[in-house]
């Protein structure tokens, strides 16, 4: 029973990674109707900027808060000078142009970091692991947990009860009200955009003491956050928490009997939602 | 004898709750000019778009020369004799005219679109067929232009001619002078007039000048219903109509 | 209708390239390296280029095709022509399946669709050991040797011999799909590409047109992998991984979308590049991505349109100079 609570308890922290990252891309699909293949590289870059915040601070907290911030500023000078121009274009010319933005910040990680992917340890009062009777956890994960799922509720609170909010889901919904509600769809874009690169940054800062920096995490991150997002439903952001949970779950609980056809399931299921249920499990038909 | 050459019986178009065109009765007779008018957001497009099965209709009949083409696909309706052309231009913009107009008569025989060993003959009849349209919207100096370098009237003038090309009986023109110069729609009406003589015309249109010159026949929509039917004249007088488009100049 | 280049034209300056290719690089396995990959971007660039579908699941067809090549070659001993028709075979029929399912979506849908495909071929070769070698690959692939009908078998194991052959069937198969980008079926695909929508209003059943497309894109693929597998002597599960779904697209896209010499300098490009550079500069990837961003943004053409503009250059400035040179006398 313990290992399944166990794997369970992994299923929903890899789920709330994962979260982070689809959530980012759906709102930002759904708003701009933009595909980011670079989405997964700005990931990339919030863990390795904790990781040399860290690194010169000796402060993880410093590292955890300071990066996602960065990364938020990277997207926003991206997003001003050239993606602001790709959101008429068509899929695949976004696709494209987006795959060359994740080859050159993939290339320049490398430049600055080296091919060797960087460690980085929790901080004490995280290291260790929480025993409860016979049921052993990692403190750091709970953490993981607990920070993604407060985000997840500020997000979701500023998304339900905020003048930005409102429009954020409106033009989420359709994109087409954000100009009819006469807004100012620049800025609007620019905050969806930083806002969405924050929260992958973020992500990529907190999975970093687990499996640390690597200049090809983002890569992997991306494909399953796609695979997160069409299973929510493309610009849905309740979808990509429960997109989200659906894949941390199943990878985390199939580990424990069939690791190697984890991902056959999930690109499976991928491929039978777009043909079968376009607009996601979890959004309207 | 004068026939009907299309009839619609209470077509609708639902989209969800909201009815686009509600039960609509139509018909438009053999070798006439049919327009269908109607304020902004009447179900004109919407209309024009079942005919051309661009979308599906949800209830009602189609019927086209006594044969139901309701349902027939939206790529199968120029080859049964129905040729359209779009409101906002719809070409294939980096093509020479004269390739945008062979490829519309290429598609009518399907098995000609298939051939893949050998390049697009020279002289094949889909390029003669070209010239001739080119000839009668007067076009010839142009059919080795990109069609994205043709002013807007011209590219108004092409979209009509793909339409053309399908040697359709029935041709559905939708909004042929949007967007056009006052200076360039004495030429739409010339063409028009002209056709007449080798096809019916169903058209959608704004302009009164070209209605009541050329048209037989009027509907109007209003609301995604019909709300009179009759000659240019009689609509014109009709006071259904004239409450229809108050504030709007007719 | 556009003026199309004489067939034999295409076919000499193909032939010349082939033959000048491996004395230049120096190289008959980098030379058929190159001719290799360049029939896979052009698979690539009927789909991206001609018809505007960005297929990120090539890597299946490729890998199919090095497999069913490599099975046939290590199991039955077949020789080269039917191992070669078996991987067009496999490669035709996958790409009408995987066409068949994508092509009933549009945009990001499409894509994502394709590249589900793609990695679920991945997993499958990942996890038929017995069968694909899994992680290790197939290894000890032998080179099949060419056994014409009634003319004795001629073996390809010296590279040189290999290096002809596939410049052979380089020069077949683009002379060939060439004269498909050229034929009425290529003038649908620009059609659609150009604007689907009144592609279908004149009458192309579109849907139809785009798997065709798919099958041929599949087989010259497929034809791509099987003839890589024999030049290696080994089938590598990466073959039929996304990255090298990914490189054909960059093959495609740099050297320039809608030509196939565009897809030839594209390969080259990036397949002597990366010989060059990664040893010098491993991060000359870098270059890769902002030329990517740059071909994508102002130049469609990618590098055979620089190619065709410098070219004309100095062709006018010749002009102007022999102008000058008359104007003198």
């Amino acid at each position: 029973m313990n290992i399944y609570l166990f794997e369970v308890m992994n299923g929903v922290a890899l789920g709330m990674i994962y979260f982070l990252m689809a959530a980012g891309l759906t709102i930002i699909f759904g708003m701009m109707n933009f595909v980011n293949f670079a989405h997964g590289a700005l990931y990339a870059v919030g863990a390795f900027l904790c990781f040399q915040i860290i690194d010169w601070s000796g402060n993880f907290w410093l590292g955890l808060i300071v990066a996602p911030i960065l990364v938020g500023l990277l997207a926003l000078v991206l997003e001003r000078s050239l993606i602001r121009h790709l959101y008429s274009f068509d899929h695949p010319t976004q696709i494209l142009i987006t795959i060359g933005i994740m080859l050159v910040i993939r290339e320049v990680i490398l430049l600055i970091w080296g091919t060797v992917p960087k460690p980085i340890s929790p901080p004490e009062i995280l290291s260790g692991v929480m025993i409860m009777g016979d049921f052993v956890y990692p403190y750091y994960r709970m953490f993981v947990i607990a920070v993604t799922a407060i985000v997840g509720l500020v997000i979701w609170l500023i998304l339900e009860r905020t003048r930005f909010g409102i429009m954020i889901r409106a033009g989420s919904e359709n994109s087409k009200m954000v100009t009819l509600l006469g807004l100012n769809s620049n800025l609007l874009f620019s905050a969806t955009f930083v806002l969405g690169a924050a929260l992958a940054g973020l992500g990529g800062a907190l999975i970093s003491p687990i499996r640390g920096a690597d200049a090809f995490m983002g890569a992997e991150a991306l494909g399953i956050a796609f695979v997160v997002v069409v299973i929510g439903g493309m610009g849905s952001f309740p979808g990509a928490l429960a997109g989200a949970m659906v894949v941390g779950l199943v990878q985390s609980l199939s580990a424990g009997f069939w690791p190697e056809g984890t991902n056959i399931m999930i690109y499976a299921v991928m491929a039978m939602i777009i043909l079968l249920r376009p607009n996601g499990l979890f959004g309207r038909t | 004898m004068i026939e009907p050459i299309l009839e619609v019986k209470g077509l609708s178009k639902r989209y969800g709750d909201f009815y686009a065109n509600r039960d609509i009765d139509l018909i438009v007779m053999a070798d006439t000019v049919h327009a269908v008018i109607g304020p902004n957001g009447a179900g004109k497009t919407t209309l024009f778009n079942c005919l051309a099965g661009a979308v599906a209709t949800s209830e009602g009949q189609i019927v086209f020369e006594e044969n139901e083409i309701t349902g027939a696909a939206e790529h199968a309706r120029p080859a049964l004799g129905i040729g359209r052309s779009f409101q906002i231009n719809s070409l294939f913009p980096e093509l020479s005219v004269l390739e945008n107009l062979r490829l519309a008569g290429q598609a009518l025989n399907p098995g000609r679109g298939l051939v893949f060993w050998h390049p697009v003959p020279h002289d094949c009849p889909d390029t003669f067929h070209a010239h001739e349209i080119l000839e009668r919207l007067g076009m010839e100096q142009l059919a080795y232009k990109e069609a994205e370098t043709l002013s807007h009237g011209q590219q108004r003038m092409l979209e009509i001619g793909m339409a053309l090309m399908a040697r359709p009986r029935l041709l559905l023109l939708d909004e042929p002078t949007s967007g056009m110069g006052v200076d360039d729609i004495p030429q739409v009406i010339s063409l028009i007039k002209s056709l007449r003589q080798i096809c019916t015309i169903l058209l959608i249109e704004h302009n009164v000048g070209l209605v009541s010159e050329v048209c037989d026949r009027v509907t109007v929509l209003q609301n995604g219903e019909v709300i009179a039917d009759g000659t240019p004249s009689e609509i014109t007088s009709n006071e259904k109509v004239k409450s229809a488009y108050l504030g709007e100049a007719l | 209708m556009t003026r199309h280049t004489p067939i034999f034209v295409h076919f000499l300056a193909v032939a010349v390239l082939a033959s000048v290719l491996p004395v230049v690089l120096q190289s008959p396995i980098l030379a058929a390296e190159v001719l290799i990959f360049s029939l896979a971007a052009i698979g690539c660039n009927l789909l991206l280029g001609y018809t505007g579908l960005l297929p990120f699941g090539q890597a299946l067809f490729f890998g199919a095709g090095a497999y069913v090549a490599s099975l046939s070659a290590i199991h039955w001993q077949s020789s080269m022509l039917p191992a070669l028709m078996l991987a067009l075979l496999t490669g035709g029929v996958l790409a009408v399946v995987i066409g068949y399912l994508s092509i009933r979506r549009q945009g990001i849908y499409f894509v994502m669709l394709t590249l589900a495909f793609g990695q679920l071929g991945y997993f499958i070769a990942y996890l038929a050991e017995g069968i694909t070698g899994g992680e290790d690959g197939l290894l000890d692939v032998p080179r099949a040797a060419l056994d014409l009908w009634i003319l004795p078998a001629i073996s390809l194991d010296n590279d040189w011999a290999f290096y002809g052959w596939v410049a052979l069937v380089f020069i077949a198969s683009f002379v060939s799909l060439q004269r498909l980008v050229d034929s009425p079926l290529g003038s649908v695909l620009q059609s659609i590409k150009q604007n689907e929508q009144r592609a279908i209003a004149i009458g192309y059943q579109v849907r139809f047109y785009k798997i065709a497309v798919f099958a041929f894109s599949g087989i010259v693929t497929a034809l791509a992998g099987a003839m890589y597998a024999m030049l290696l002597n080994f089938a590598p599960l990466s073959n039929i991984d996304i990255e090298t779904s990914e490189v054909i697209i960059f093959m495609c896209v740099l050297g320039g979308l809608g030509s196939l010499y565009g897809s030839i300098v594209g390969a080259g490009v990036y397949l002597i590049a990366s010989e060059l550079l990664s040893d010098i500069w491993p991060r000359w990837m870098l270059l890769l991505g902002l030329l990517l961003i740059f071909v994508m943004l102002f130049a469609r053409g990618g590098l055979w349109l620089g190619l065709k503009l410098l070219w004309q250059g100095v062709n006018n400035r010749n002009g102007q100079i022999k102008k000058e040179e008359m104007s003198h006398d």
